[in-house]
């Protein structure tokens, strides 16, 4: 039998709204068992890709696969096998944050206790809150400890830290890690960098529902320049360098009088805001 | 107050289709009691056995109130002041809590709060809102009344402008049939009181006169007993309850922690001063004097004019302002005036349906305790119809038209079924369509990304509505039965008239079913819903008095329930339960294929 690698296999994925084309031939693929990062400016299309591989929206053209299935037609099926938790969580004013968690962790085929236990105890959440008590943060803690306390194989997190204080997100960061040591996938929508920098093995990037740059950290990397930071005597330097050029800065540096330098690889910052940090007349000509 | 003009035309802007209907729903509904009325009762016979008769039953007493004059204008001011009264306070009750408690509960309250307004300026701008429309009411009602009296061709003319068109020609009966219907039978209540809630729903116009092309005749014509006074009194007797209602709406908004509990609360405040007023009316008459409905009552319009006790309704008015202006100011934003209470930490929900039923289980309690209280009350009077109605024959064929039987008590319970099988119709489309909420909040979202499908989500809710709709009319049967054997001594009254109302369900399930159709082929017009249900309303209850063609008629379900108790079975309920099983599945169809709405 053929073994599916792919959890998440999308290609040329078009998704019309009326006249606007939220998804314009997008690309994603995502392995098993890896930690994905799906990185993109608000509006680039990210909530939409995911409502897609949930079977909430129909793709128009291109074809997705979800855990070796048609997440359209298979929809109920797959759903065992994942977890999903939404950016914006809304809950129902008048049920108890445990018993939402309880709900969705019996809907989704069972629910591990003594990780719901866990979990509550990490997140610092009051299960006996009702849904209209909590605040946005604490919403979106009811919605992880259910993702994160049922026993599927993939997890589909969209912006989930969103709300979180840095504590929280410290606790999140561990869960995920945890996942991952246990095998599992996780495709994780974000637009805080160092969380991706710091959770994901691969990245996709993408804009105006187009992939721009797909790979590894150190792939993409390698695609992109140097940062060079330097103390010289004719004052401090901070420049992006392609890697053919580093012979030639560093004699430049040297003249210059340096006392002090750091290179560095470009942090996902700096991969990002080349892609969106580009002036508009930049960014429409790239198109 | 910074801040309040701009909030206040904000509220305007929201509003702009939700106010007009209400005030010119509620003013068509008093166009049309009052034209009739004035057709109906020109003969002061007729009006003395009204008043001899309906003017002494505790029944109607409880119902409508006690009547100060005979003459025409008497009886329109009686008939309007109990149910209409109510409404207008329903009105003003919806909108204060839309633009307070509802707007913290989404956060609006908060983003607008941030911005350079008074603290205090969202209330006053709410309160500002109910105002204006209890003022536009007032007009509206004055108008309507005046129009009502103005004379036959004037009465005509807005029989024209309504869609009772064909009517017109068949002179004044069919009008007066339906008026001496709605005075001689609760039923009757019912079934304008249903229109009203219906037009007053959807585009208020419709069904009824456009009220915005009254044609305005302020002659006081003599005998009628409708003046310039009496309806300017009538009017602002509207407009002081309206206010009084609103007064009770901020105060709620401030003690409870949603707008649901607010209205819930408010809407209590309102059934329960109805109440009070009905015991007063039927019995020891100080009683009505603790109902701000009472006073408006007892403003006495058109009879009396006794304008000092509009006084009682804005004084208590201007007091609650003031309650829930302190009030306010000692509550954070959000906050309610007690603590939440805290929930379960863990949950017995499992399954979709359990969901669904947790989250319908109030409404539909509440609904069911109104039927089984209507349903008593209808049962328990039903014995006294035919003496109440005495020798009016135009009543009695009006009755026997529209209940089709010559069984003047089982034409009448017939008939009353019918109507709550609409009422039940009502609640089974906002509990179908409470999947489209669910929806568009997002909270449908995390259900369905589990292992859910879509089919059996929608069902989940679809299946309340369905067995919601027999629940209501089995409780209302049940308690008419109940009331009716306690009258006639026949416990077989209780199996029979349970067994007469279910057989109504079928109708009411053909618009829920239509409702789920909407959800799955074309969410974005469920409303279309509730204009079906206005429509059906108009065809059945009006269509045998207005002698439409029977094939226009036969387009509503609830055409072809069957007369009962009384009356043939007949197919009726299967061919209706087999098309809501159709649309049902063309819903559920339609829901597989399309794009969910995301939030």
């Amino acid at each position: 039998m053929f073994r599916t690698v792919s959890a998440i296999a999308i290609s040329g994925l078009v998704k019309t709204f009326g006249a606007s084309r939220a998804l314009d031939g997008l690309e994603l693929e995502v392995a098993e068992g890896e930690v994905h990062g799906f990185l993109g400016p608000n509006g680039a299309g990210k909530s939409t890709t995911i409502r897609v591989l949930l079977g909430l929206l129909r793709a128009d053209a291109g074809s997705v696969s979800l855990l070796g299935g048609d997440p359209w037609g298979e929809a109920t099926a797959l759903h065992r096998r994942l977890a999903y938790v939404p950016g914006d969580v809304t809950l129902w004013p008048n049920l108890s944050g445990g018993e939402v968690i309880d709900l969705l962790g019996r809907l989704r085929g069972g629910l591990d206790e003594e990780r719901r236990a866990a979990l509550l105890e990490r997140f610092e959440l009051d299960p006996a809150k009702k849904g209209r008590a909590y605040s946005k943060g604490n919403r979106q803690k009811v919605a992880l400890v259910a993702a994160f306390a049922s026993d599927v194989e993939l997890l589909i997190l969209d912006e989930p830290t969103s709300g979180l204080d840095p504590l929280m997100e410290e606790v999140f960061r561990a869960c995920v890690a945890e996942e991952r040591a246990r095998g599992r996938t996780v495709l994780l929508s974000s637009h805080i960098l160092s969380e991706v920098e710091a959770l994901c093995d691969r990245v996709t990037i993408i804009r105006a529902g187009r992939t721009v740059e797909s790979g590894s950290l150190a792939e993409l990397r390698h695609l992109t320049r140097i940062t060079i930071e330097a103390e010289t005597t004719a004052g401090p330097v901070h420049e992006q360098v392609e890697p053919g050029e580093l012979p030639a800065t560093l004699q430049r540096l040297a003249h210059a009088g340096v006392t002090n330098l750091v290179a560095h690889p470009p942090t996902l910052e700096e991969l990002f805001l080349r892609h969106y940090g580009a002036a508009p007349e930049e960014a429409g000509r790239s198109e | 107050m910074t801040g309040l003009r701009i909030l206040f035309g904000l509220a305007l802007r929201r509003d702009r289709v939700m106010l007009p209907a209400w005030v010119l729903g509620l003013g068509a509904a008093v166009l049309v009691t009052s034209t009739s009325y004035a057709d109906l009762y020109k003969d002061p016979a007729s009006r003395r056995e009204v008043v001899t008769t309906l003017g002494e039953t505790p029944a109607t007493l409880a119902l409508y109130g006690r009547i100060y004059a005979d003459s025409v204008g008497g009886l329109v001011g009686w008939r309007l002041g109990g149910i209409a009264l109510a409404l207008a306070g329903l009105m003003t009750i919806l909108l204060v809590t839309r633009h307070t408690r509802a707007d913290e509960e989404t956060g609006r309250a908060e983003l607008l709060g941030a911005t350079v307004v008074d603290r205090r300026a969202p209330l006053a701008a709410a309160l500002l809102v109910a105002t204006t429309a209890s003022l536009a009411l007032g007009v509206v009602v004055t108008l309507a009344v005046l129009a009502a009296g103005g004379g036959d061709a004037t009465a005509s003319a807005l029989v024209d402008g309504a869609t009772l068109a064909s009517a017109a020609t068949s002179g004044g009966t069919t009008l007066a049939d339906t008026a001496a219907l709605a005075a001689a039978t609760t039923g009757g209540t019912a079934l304008t009181d249903t229109a009203a809630l219906a037009s007053a729903a959807t585009t208020g116009g419709t069904v009824f006169a456009d009220g915005a092309t009254l044609v305005f005749a302020p002659a006081a014509s003599a005998g009628t007993g409708i003046d310039l006074a009496g309806a300017l009194a009538l009017g602002a007797t509207f407009a002081a309850v309206g206010l009084a209602f609103a007064g009770v709406a901020a105060v709620t908004a401030q003690v409870t922690d949603s707008s649901r509990s607010a209205n819930g609360l408010a809407v209590g405040v309102l059934g329960a001063a109805f109440a009070i007023r009905a015991l007063g009316d039927a019995g020891p008459h100080w009683l009505s004097w603790l109902s701000p409905i009472g006073w408006g009552q007892q403003v006495r319009a058109l009879a009396e004019n006794r304008w000092p006790v509009l006084l009682l309704p804005l004084a208590l008015a201007a007091i609650l302002t003031v309650v829930a202006t302190v009030l306010h100011a000692r509550r954070d934003l959000g906050a309610g005036l007690f603590p939440p209470r805290p929930g379960p930490p863990r949950g017995a929900l499992a399954t979709p349906l359990q969901l669904a039923f947790r989250l319908q289980r109030g409404a539909l309690v509440g609904w069911a305790a109104g039927f089984a209280i209507l349903g008593a009350a209808f049962g328990s009077i039903a014995q006294d119809i035919g003496d109440v109605i005495g020798d009016s024959t135009d009543v009695k064929h009006a009755l026997q038209t529209l209940g089709g039987q010559q069984d003047l008590v089982d034409a009448y319970l017939s008939a009353t079924f019918g109507i709550l099988a609409l009422i039940a119709a009502a609640y089974a489309i906002q509990a179908v369509l409470r999947l489209r909420g669910e929806e568009t909040s997002g909270r449908a979202e995390p259900i369905l990304a589990t292992a859910t499908s879509r089919t059996r989500w929608a069902l989940s809710h679809a299946s309340i509505a369905f067995a919601g709709v027999a629940l209501l009319l089995a409780a209302a049967g049940l308690a008419a039965g109940l009331g009716h054997a306690a009258q006639t001594g026949d416990a077989n009254e209780i199996p029979r008239l349970t067994a007469a109302a279910l057989t109504q369900a079928p109708a009411a399930w053909v618009l829920a079913a239509l409702a789920l159709a909407l959800f799955g082929a074309i969410p974005k017009g469920t409303a279309a819903a509730w204009g079906a249900l206005a429509l059906a309303l108009a065809l059945v209850e009006l269509g045998p008095l207005a002698d439409l063609p029977q094939t226009l008629i036969d387009v509503s379900p609830f055409a072809h329930s069957p007369q009962l108790p009384g009356g043939e079975l007949g197919a009726g309920p299967i061919l209706n339960a087999t098309l809501a099983a159709g649309l049902a599945a063309a819903g559920l169809y339609g829901l597989r294929r399309r794009d969910l709405t995301s939030s």
